[in-house]
């Protein structure tokens, strides 16, 4: 288990999401539960009055303004200009925050793995939506940013930076999101995917995000053996991230305490989570990662 | 606490294996996880919802610690000083009885039952505390109390060591009895019965006493008498045995010629029994006066052991294969006859007492009765009809001018006299019947004038009497009677409506039967009650003749020897040779008792040389004796008493209940183990 990283082969930029699935992708979008501030024109409303084909309002004329946009019919009825307003259309940020730490280097289907199938779907979409995708990617007490992708040329780019890297090192959510947030100031929807064992607790990284006024969301990863673990008799479970040793007779009794731990903190979690508007994915990785995008993601509202 | 094998204690030394075993870790499976967070919390939280799981953790050691403990103890055979217990007071009731003497009482055969017994008591005497007293009483067919209750070692074992065992029954009955009230006198008292359980089952009600007659499982007196008595056997529980458990003579005189002397013929009876559990082939040789006579070879069937034995119909049948009753018809033989039981295999019998019976066959032998009449064609129809007898007639002439010739003396021949209507003028000794005729003993009177008919009408007559034994006299009319008045220690046979008609008196001396009518004056002459009742009251009356002597006795049986009026003393030779001089009675009959040897008792220094000598054959034939067997319990009525062979040993060990603790410990460390949250 714990080479696990090694044998699983860094996914190639093609493997991360197949072709077939791609076009499926490319019918959905990013829905964002607010309404953001895009930085250039894109393909989605803004609360901004814009150049899009959408009518908004009218407004008197001043001087200076674009001769174009007088709405002459009007001014042939009433004799006064008025400039017809369109909504804007903008882009739309999306912030991809992935957890690279040991403890996602785990599981039958590799955590890490499917965090980064995911983070790469989501991008998908969002840059054939001509969305901002940023990239930060928290892996061996590095950040491994790929910021601002917009377009989709940047797909492989993108897939290419996410296959090479591998997971390691400790978890270090809250300072990875603050970091994260503090690089990427606009608001926009932010995707945690992250299996939330950090020592230092779940509740900073989701508060900084919810401060931030991001529409975050958090993917919970865990791995089947995670939930429910097959283990009995005597072991030294040992943390991969902290090389921490504990002793543990593994009785029946043990992993049931064990099983209820996890749905404790999976329930504190999602508690938390809602209390802050920040919305909670749990995905197991038993679960097919195209389901998870194709199904779950629409439930939760992510795409549409 | 001491132990009797203290090397066992280096056992604990297991303890320090298990204490490094705990202080090194237990190498376990690594395994990588992806975060201890979740586990570690898993424990927290065990800790806090189990506050004795450190404690639990060293549970297990300190139950392995004790385990090792117990073990070790257990090794090192510790024993409790039981019998040395402050106060206590103990009654050994040593059973002295014949089967006692079986050589089996230590695994090598080399000491007796009761050696060993002996010595056992003797080497718990010696470990005695010194508060505690000891108290010795043996038993047989009689109690002896050897000593009373004290601390006096000397004393003790003296009193042991003079026990030899006696060949004779054991009464356990009485012995319980006596011993239970002698262990009365100190409070926290028990009773150690040393035997092999030979006997009979005891009648608990007795044993209870008064307090015990309510009867029910939660009976108090009896779980207390369960608890005061022990019983501690010797021997092996199966016996190779087998004996001779009963002998008898029947002797019958005859003449072949009326011209000729009597001669007698008899019949004597020997029961052989197997007491093992393996078929026997065994010899039955018969000598007479130490001649080889007869051998037989008798095939004698196993028997289940005592403790196996279960149903009664087929134990019944197994017991009658185990058991022969051989007779050996003896012509013209008189004087002491011997059988000896020896086997055809190589087995060396352990308990030989039962292999050897003796009888005497005395030369007057057989019932010789004397009819005195004038002619009465039913009286002699009638003895002449008694096969077992020789009855001789004599015309009352002839008799009265004998009589007074010789007195008392010209009857020695006979052992009853039937007088018909006429009495010698005194009856002293010997047995007679008296026909329509008082008989002449002190207290009995006859008045004059003659009842008749309805007075004479038969009111109740006592069929329990030997007798009237069979007889009847609901259909007998007596017309004319002799109004007699008895003493009262006669005994009214058949009661008339104003007086007797047929008395009975027994002395020492003497038996006498009186009918007070004519047999002419009656119908009785046509009943077939007259010649039952003459034959009943010829044998019972010859009973008492001095020429009767029985022809084997058992051991424990009083010799008696009649009254002798030729010498004052006579001298009794014992079957060891132990010599004694007996005063003789001329008037009762002498009791020698102490007979618990078997073998021949004879009496010697009697003017008439070995004419006059009387000899007696005392044996053992007693097959409760014979089935030698250890029981496992005693019976007490219904209930059964245990043996408990370590009762006697004044260490009672506590190794098994050490074991049975190391196995309950060896549970509760499983339960533990497997119960324990998990560290």
């Amino acid at each position: 288990m714990p080479d696990a990283a090694a044998v699983v082969e860094p996914p190639r930029a093609a493997s991360l999401l197949t072709p077939d699935f791609m076009a499926k992708l490319d019918a959905l979008g990013i829905v964002s539960r607010k309404i953001l501030a895009g930085k250039l024109r894109g393909e989605r409303r803004s609360r901004k009055k814009g150049e899009s084909l959408e009518f908004s309002d009218y407004r008197n004329y001043s001087q200076g303004d674009d001769l174009r946009r007088v709405d002459w019919s009007l001014y042939a009825r009433l004799e006064r200009l008025f400039l017809k307003l369109f909504l804007a259309e903008e882009d739309l940020s999306i912030y991809l925050i992935v957890d690279g730490s040991a403890s996602m280097d785990f599981g039958s289907v590799n955590k890490f793995d499917y965090a980064r199938k995911v983070a790469a779907a989501v991008a998908y979409i969002g840059l054939a939506n001509m969305d901002r995708v940023s990239l930060g990617v928290y892996a061996n007490g590095a950040e491994h940013l790929l910021p601002d992708q917009r377009g989709r040329k940047q797909v492989f780019k993108l897939f290419d930076f996410l296959g090479k890297l591998k997971p390691g090192g400790p978890t270090d959510l809250q300072g990875a999101c603050r970091r994260f947030i503090l690089r990427h100031r606009r608001p926009g929807i932010c995707l945690l995917l992250s299996d939330f064992l950090d020592p230092e607790g779940f509740e900073s990284p989701l508060k900084a995000l919810a401060a931030a006024r991001m529409d975050a969301f958090a993917v919970h990863i865990l791995a089947p053996e995670e939930v429910e673990p097959v283990i009995a008799g005597d072991f030294l479970l040992v943390d991969a991230e902290t090389n921490e040793k504990i002793d543990v007779t593994a009785s029946r009794r043990l992993v049931e305490n064990y099983q209820k731990t996890v749905r404790g903190f999976c329930s504190s979690l999602q508690q938390f989570s809602a209390a802050r508007g920040v919305a909670y994915l749990f995905a197991s990785t038993d679960l097919p990662f195209e389901a998870l995008v194709l199904n779950y993601l629409k439930k939760v509202g992510l795409v549409k | 606490m001491k132990f009797l094998l203290p090397w066992g204690l280096l056992g604990l030394l297991a303890l320090l294996p298990i204490l490094a075993l705990y202080f090194l870790k237990l190498k376990r499976e690594e395994r990588i996880v992806p975060s201890a967070l979740l586990w570690k919390k898993v424990i927290q939280d065990l800790h806090v919802n189990a506050p004795f799981q450190r404690l639990r953790y060293s549970l297990l050691l300190l139950l392995q610690l004790l385990l090792v403990a117990v073990l070790a103890f257990a090794l090192a055979r510790p024993f409790l000083a039981y019998a040395g217990a402050r106060g206590r007071a103990t009654v050994f009731l040593v059973d002295t009885s014949a089967s006692m003497g079986t050589k089996d009482g230590s695994p090598d055969g080399q000491r007796t039952r009761l050696e060993q017994a002996v010595l056992d008591a003797q080497t718990r005497i010696d470990e005695m505390d010194r508060a505690a007293e000891m108290r010795i009483v043996a038993f047989d067919h009689e109690v002896r109390q050897l000593t009373p209750f004290t601390g006096d070692r000397v004393l003790l074992k003296e009193a042991l060591a003079d026990l030899r065992p006696r060949d004779v029954g054991a009464h356990a009955q009485e012995a319980l009895e006596a011993a239970l009230a002698l262990a009365d006198e100190r409070e926290n008292s028990e009773i150690l019965l040393l035997s092999d359980g030979a006997f009979g089952p005891l009648d608990l009600q007795r044993l209870l006493g008064e307090e015990g007659r309510v009867t029910n499982l939660e009976n108090l007196p009896l779980t207390a008498l369960k608890n005061k008595l022990r019983f501690v056997p010797y021997g092996k529980e199966e016996t190779d045995n087998v004996g001779i458990t009963r002998i008898g003579a029947r002797t019958r005189s005859y003449r072949e010629k009326e011209t000729e002397k009597d001669k007698v013929e008899t019949q004597l009876f020997v029961q052989i029994e197997n007491f093992s559990s393996q078929q026997v082939d065994t010899i039955l040789t018969l000598a007479v006066e130490g001649f080889r006579a007869q051998t037989k070879v008798v095939k004698l069937q196993g028997r289940p052991i005592p403790s196996l034995r279960g149903d009664p119909a087929e134990e019944a049948r197994a017991l009658e294969a185990a058991r022969s009753e051989e007779v050996f018809l003896l012509k013209d033989v008189t004087g002491l006859v011997s059988v000896r039981l020896t086997r055809a295999d190589t087995v060396l019998d352990a308990f030989p007492l039962d292999n050897e019976a003796q009888a005497v066959i005395g030369v007057s032998e057989g019932t010789r009765i004397l009819l005195v009449t004038n002619g009465n064609y039913f009286l002699e129809k009638a003895m002449t009809a008694m096969r077992d007898a020789i009855v001789a007639k004599r015309p009352t002439a002839a008799f009265q001018s004998e009589w007074d010739a010789r007195g008392a003396v010209s009857l020695e021949d006979y052992d009853a006299v039937l007088f018909d209507g006429v009495a010698p003028s005194e009856w002293k000794d010997g047995g007679a019947v008296f026909l329509n005729v008082l008989p002449p003993l002190p207290g009995f009177k006859e008045e004059s004038q003659t009842l008749a008919w309805p007075k004479t009408r038969i009111v109740n007559w006592k069929g329990e009497h030997p007798v009237l034994r069979y007889v009847t006299f609901s259909n007998v009319l007596v017309m004319k009677a002799r109004p007699w008045s008895v003493p009262k220690s006669a005994a009214v046979l058949v009661e008339g409506q104003e007086s007797p008609l047929a008395v009975c008196a027994e002395t020492d001396r003497l038996r006498a039967v009186g009918v007070a009518f004519d047999l002419f004056e009656s119908d009785w002459a046509y009943r077939l009650s007259l010649p039952l009742f003459l034959r009943n009251a010829a044998l019972w009356a010859s009973e008492v003749s001095p020429r009767r002597r029985p022809s084997a006795l058992h051991t424990g049986e009083p010799l008696v020897i009649p009254p002798v009026a030729t010498a004052p003393t006579g001298t009794l030779v014992r079957p060891d040779g132990r010599k004694e001089e007996i005063a003789l009675s001329p008037e009762h009959k002498t009791f020698v008792k102490a007979t618990d040897a078997a073998g021949l008792y004879l009496l010697t220094g009697l003017p008439g040389g070995a004419e006059a000598q009387f000899r007696w054959a005392v044996n053992l034939a007693d097959a409760g004796e014979s089935d030698n067997a250890r029981r496992g319990a005693i019976r007490l009525g219904d209930q059964e008493l245990a043996a408990t062979p370590a009762a006697i040993a004044a260490k009672r060990e506590i190794w098994h209940w050490l074991a049975l603790a190391a196995a309950g410990l060896l549970m509760i460390e499983w339960l533990v183990y497997h119960r324990r949250l998990g560290l």
